[in-house]
């Protein structure tokens, strides 16, 4: 998404959040900031996610605990933290235009909220 | 030793927390603005978690996803980049805790009461404990 459209995007959801019935989570423009919300995923994130999963079951051997960075379906280099891999794809790449997939096989598991997420079948 | 004492609600511990675009290290000046934001401190949870509208005003960035397990088994979800705040007392004034760079799940589920959870990745660098008693919980790290 190009510079314009995102701030575009972020402009309407202030207008949304400034309704007088809204609160942040809670309010009748939910589904709307949703849908907004999932357009304003960079697509470097989506597509690097599909070919490093491909990847993980390797990648767990030779690099766990690691932070990926990706680019263009590609991994570019390894990082100790999560910190230090954004730093490096921001300046190598620039924002929305790379990912940072961290090397573990273990789940992420929100408990009693678990239900409360977005269904994408993995 | 910073601490936070949480008052017990009957949803769990609900504690402000702050939230904002990563301000870099040293952190960046003047530092991004913070928004606070109630959380349910939960030990359930390993990864703390924003509800999405929190990242749409900030206007955090999606940088990476994780396998999430759901009611409807394993699912992919997003995961923000952005800085989180804890406000203990010191000295008697509040400060602002940083955490630089923190990797924030989406939550979906909105509530009227929170827009965030608080998970382990936080909890465990300290001492959660919670005191029936005087019906609060504290966290020290």
């Amino acid at each position: 998404m190009s510079a314009d459209g995102t701030k575009a995007l972020q402009m309407r959801y202030n207008l949304v959040l400034r309704h007088p019935r809204a609160t942040l989570g809670h309010f009748e423009g939910v589904a709307e900031m949703a849908a907004l919300a999932a357009k304003m995923v960079n697509s470097q994130v989506e597509k690097n996610f599909a070919a490093f999963q491909k990847e993980l079951p390797r990648l767990l051997g030779t690099h766990a605990g690691k932070f990926a960075v990706l680019h263009n379906e590609k991994i570019e280099n390894f990082f100790d933290s999560f910190a230090d891999a954004a730093k490096f794809g921001l300046e190598k790449f620039g924002s929305d235009n790379f990912s940072v997939q961290e090397v573990t096989s273990k789940d992420i598991n929100l408990g009693f909220h678990s239900y409360a997420l977005h269904h994408h079948p993995a | 030793m910073p601490c936070i004492t949480i008052p017990l609600d009957p949803l769990g511990p609900i504690i402000e927390i702050g939230i904002s675009l990563p301000g870099g290290f040293p952190q960046a000046n003047p530092a991004p603005p913070i928004q606070w934001i109630k959380a349910i401190a939960d030990t359930g949870c390993t990864h703390t978690s924003i509800h999405h509208s929190v990242a749409a005003k900030l206007g955090l960035k999606v940088l990476s996803k994780g396998i999430a397990n759901t009611a409807n088994g394993p699912a992919a979800a997003n995961i923000y980049h952005g800085d989180m705040f804890l406000r203990p007392q010191i000295g008697g004034k509040p400060f602002e805790w940083r955490y630089a760079d923190r990797q924030l799940l989406e939550l979906a589920q909105n509530h009227p009461k929170y827009d965030a959870l608080l998970g382990m990745d936080i909890l465990s660098d300290g001492l959660f404990s919670v005191n029936g008693a005087l019906n609060c919980a504290t966290f020290c790290w």
